[in-house]
């Protein structure tokens, strides 16, 4: 007998995906290249644009984008399921709702099956867009999402400057091609920042154009070092953050990006 | 009330699986896992309901207990409902009941205060048996 074929969660799955037009997840080799910041921001800017938005925070031992959002707090039961809570306009699901402040210690199969909970009993309703920032490098939890969404999805890959970012985030891309996911392009995150009216650059250039060219994808863009994004996100004040350099530059390169997933 | 939702899942993993199979269910089991805290009598009472103009309306059911077993990685315990949930002030509980796999983020092995556990088995609700003809 096929127990994965009894598994009430693979009815579920495919019913909550089907209300949803497009899923972009946003992935890096390295941690702390900010694709939290970026995939909360997201969600975020194509929100305030009308589109129907949604987050999920699968980075279960460190989940960040719902803190940068400023949502708190622990989802209700509805009829269809758990109901994701809100911000401006951007449906927000993560781990963080339901341990708070605990660490969550899974591991493995357990990761599996804590993703497959969540993907079945979240009741997005219609999105246009799931935003899903995934942990750093290659585990679990990107290997659930990618079978677990396996249609209408594509994935950004954020690096710094850094060469070292770089190196480790070609193997995340080189995974998601290899697993048919549409890798959309790289983005490089903390580009530079401007002081005294000169653009510096602290970790360098050319990595992010050797990466996307190794990849054979394209390059996005490339987004500021900007401290007032990053005071925003600790603050956790998304209206704030909309009005940062930073979310102009990520809006300009959605733009460019999501155009056509997007319809 | 999220057993609905889980509920309508079985129901429609068991009548698609016969329609894979291409049988008709005669009978079949579900177990209910101790760890999420379900109570029987609710998943009981929402299958009695659900199958109903389903292909499963003339099916026999039954619904059980599964007892919860988590084994200690760190010293290889096997504890179980009482040892882990029971001590649980009730919102801890509840989120349990939503994430069985929370488990380890509220509760530490008795006997060693080590967090690292596998679910064995009673993790929530699961179809374990289904009879066609």
């Amino acid at each position: 007998m096929s127990w994965s074929r009894l598994d009430y969660r693979s009815m579920l799955i495919p019913k909550r995906f089907a209300e949803i037009g497009y899923t972009l997840m946003v992935a890096s080799g390295k941690g702390g290249v900010g694709k939290s910041l970026i995939s909360a921001s997201t969600a975020l800017i194509e929100a305030s644009r009308g589109v129907r938005a949604g987050l999920l925070d699968l980075d279960l031992h460190g989940p960040s984008s719902a803190a940068i959002l400023g949502v708190t707090g622990a989802p209700a039961e509805g009829e269809d399921g758990l109901i994701p809570l809100e911000k401006m306009g951007v449906k927000v699901m993560s781990v963080e709702f339901f341990a708070e402040e605990k660490p969550v210690p899974v591991g493995g199969a357990g990761k599996r099956e804590l993703i497959r909970e969540l993907l079945a009993l979240t009741d997005w309703g219609k999105l246009d867009l799931l935003v899903v920032d995934l942990p750093p490098g290659t585990g679990d939890e990107m290997l659930a999402a990618i079978e677990l969404i396996p249609e209408r999805r594509g994935c950004i890959l954020v690096t710094t400057p850094s060469a070292l970012s770089a190196r480790v985030a070609f193997r995340a891309g080189r995974l998601l091609k290899d697993m048919k996911v549409d890798v959309l392009g790289v983005l490089e995150n903390m580009s530079a920042f401007s002081m005294r009216g000169e653009e510096v650059k602290p970790f360098g250039e050319g990595a992010a154009e050797e990466l996307s060219r190794r990849l054979q994808v394209q390059l996005l863009g490339k987004l500021p070092l900007d401290p007032e994004a990053s005071l925003a996100a600790d603050l956790g004040k998304p209206e704030k953050l909309l009005q940062t350099r930073f979310a102009e530059a990520l809006s300009e390169i959605l733009d460019r990006t999501l155009s056509l997933a997007l319809g | 009330m999220h057993e609905l939702v889980i509920v309508s899942g079985i129901i429609e993993a068991v009548s698609n699986y016969a329609k894979q199979e291409g049988g008709r269910v005669v009978r079949f089991k579900v177990a209910v896992g101790e760890l999420a805290s379900f109570s029987i009598e609710l998943i009981r009472e929402l299958l009695r309901n659900l199958v109903k103009g389903t292909e499963l309306e003339e099916a026999e059911f039954s619904v059980e207990a599964e007892k919860a077993e988590v084994r200690c990685l760190s010293c290889g315990a096997t504890l179980g409902f009482s040892e882990l949930i029971e001590p649980l002030p009730e919102d801890e509980r509840e989120m349990i009941h939503f994430l069985p796999e929370l488990v380890s983020s509220f509760s530490k092995c008795p006997r060693c205060g080590g967090r690292d556990f596998v679910i064995e088995s009673g993790r929530s609700v699961r179809v374990v048996e289904v009879e066609l003809e």
